[in-house]
């Protein structure tokens, strides 16, 4: 796993070679991808061996294609024991920036559960540790940043998703010295770009983008429906690469992080991150292509 | 409260449509060849015994859906559904709750009553769930293999089981074997919904029929 500010430097030199979009995290200087995989329902997989299998075929198409962050939390189902049996198959690819959170009511349970999430994964330190949802942000931001005084911890961040939250997050994020938020932007949902991008960049905090495609909805519904011209100068053919150009254009956004069970999406995915990127007049033909559908 | 009003149902499902039918092929094979067995066992008990001799049938019948119960709570609920679903650790005892008003029906001293006639919603809802819920599966474009099976799935088990509660006579007997099975129907109807509309329908359709007869039936 890599570990804060030296994380680049553990890239293979072929991943640094390829990825050219490679984001900083401000406040420790350390180098992930842009895009990075997500495991929110598709690598809830139990104990199937099969689809065990499936996801650590996903895992091992995203090292391949230069790893970054795999994001995960205690609340979804198997999907840390899923990441832990594909990187124990795959012997702990360095390029991986462990991402997790922190999931309980009880301020308590914080230890013991990042102890479990530990083990889950099979790691002894995580790149970085968030408090799901803001679920009992207090006590737990206070666990995280104790680990990562002590070393023991890369990074610390807090999450939303689906636009919840936001006023809360924005006090945190002006009162604790966070390293990384995580919140929900896409084409479809932007509303952090008002106020929690600004305010993110103005403190040096790294921004996670979750729900890329909402769920898959966005290409599902955009499928078959025209790209805009935009496309064709961005060398793109389908939606989701361009639904995930227009999230990784935007200059406060440091990591996306769409989830699949395809090694050839996770592929499409990476290669999103590489070549040219909207500037901010084509992001808004994009935007007012994507409002005339 | 108002947050977790703002979640829509599709939110709150962990787990993909492809991993919970997963979770039927690999309980059938574990299980084999009881999923063969099962279902034979409990429509044969169920409807021609029920039939033919209906005092004797009956407490055998709640006997086998008490270890029904049982079986598919630890095997299928606890040890398979709850790892993708940590919902599923909640509702599990919930599987023991219903084997023992089951079995208390069916061992205790004095017999079930046993329903007056017509049997026909009884008898029609056991036999959806032992024989017609297996061959939904191909119905659905999905393998046998993973065919949803009485005595080792939890939807077939409690459909069957909403078939015995109207071959019990007595409202509040009947209510009480209703009860959790109408309850898990309910959660497997919203759950299918979201993973897959049309899937829905058979759960849905055996706790309206199961409701309406509630309602309908002549009480005593």
């Amino acid at each position: 796993m890599m570990t804060g500010a030296a994380a680049i430097c553990a890239l293979p030199r072929a991943a640094r070679a390829q990825d050219v979009t490679l984001r900083r995290i401000p406040s420790t200087g350390a180098q992930v991808p842009a895009v990075g995989l997500g495991s929110w329902i598709t690598f809830n997989v139990g104990n199937d061996p099969v689809l065990l299998q499936d996801c650590t075929d996903v895992i091992a198409a995203f090292v391949e294609e230069g790893g970054g962050m795999i994001d995960s939390s205690p609340m979804y189902g198997s999907s840390q024991d899923t990441i832990g049996f594909g990187l124990r198959r795959l012997g702990h690819p360095e390029t991986v920036f462990s991402t997790d959170k922190v999931w309980t009511n009880a301020p308590e349970d914080g230890p013991d559960q990042v102890a479990e999430t530990r083990s889950a994964w099979g790691i002894e330190r995580f790149d970085l540790l968030q408090v799901h949802n803001l679920v009992a942000w207090d006590a737990h931001l206070e666990t995280l940043f104790a680990m990562k005084a002590e070393g023991r911890l890369g990074h610390v961040g807090l999450t939303t998703s689906h636009g919840r939250r936001h006023r809360l997050l924005e006090r945190l994020m002006r009162d604790y010295p966070v390293d990384v938020v995580q919140l929900t932007y896409n084409i479809a949902d932007r509303e952090a770009e008002n106020r929690l991008l600004p305010l993110a960049r103005e403190k040096g905090i790294a921004v996670i983008a979750n729900r890329p495609f909402r769920r898959g909805a966005l290409p599902q519904a955009l499928e078959g429906r025209p790209l805009p011209g935009e496309a064709r100068e961005l060398g793109v053919s389908a939606w989701p690469q361009l639904l995930l150009k227009f999230i990784l254009s935007h200059p406060d956004i440091t990591v996306a992080i769409p989830a699949t069970t395809q090694v050839a999406h996770v592929r499409e995915n990476k290669a999103a991150a590489r070549g040219p990127l909207p500037d901010a007049a084509m992001r808004r033909r994009i935007l007012a292509h994507f409002a005339s559908l | 409260m108002g947050e977790w009003l703002s979640y829509g149902l599709s939110d709150l499902l962990l787990f993909s449509e492809r991993v919970y039918w997963r979770l039927f092929v690999l309980e059938n094979a574990a299980l084999w060849p009881l999923p063969l067995v099962a279902p034979v066992v409990l429509a044969g008990i169920g409807v021609v015994l029920h039939a033919r001799r209906p005092e004797a049938g009956l407490p055998l019948l709640l006997a086998l859906l008490a270890l029904a119960w049982l079986s598919t709570g630890w095997s299928f609920v606890w040890q398979r559904y709850a790892t993708v679903n940590w919902a599923m650790a909640y509702l599990a005892p919930l599987f023991a709750g219903q084997a023992a008003i089951l079995a208390w029906l069916a061992l205790s001293g004095s017999r079930p009553p046993v329903a007056p006639q017509p049997r026909w919603l009884g008898h029609g809802l056991l036999l959806a769930g032992t024989a017609v819920y297996p061959f939904l599966a191909p119905v659905q474009g999905r393998m046998l293999a993973g065919a949803e099976v009485a005595g080792i799935a939890p939807d077939p088990t409690a459909v069957a089981s909403l078939g015995a509660a109207f071959l019990i006579d007595g409202r509040g007997l009947r209510l009480a074997v209703l009860f959790l099975p109408a309850l898990w129907l309910g959660q497997s109807a919203l759950t299918l919904y979201v993973l897959n509309g049309p899937a829905a329908l058979s759960p849905a359709l055996a706790l309206a029929a199961a409701l309406a007869g509630a309602v309908l039936l002549p009480r005593r």
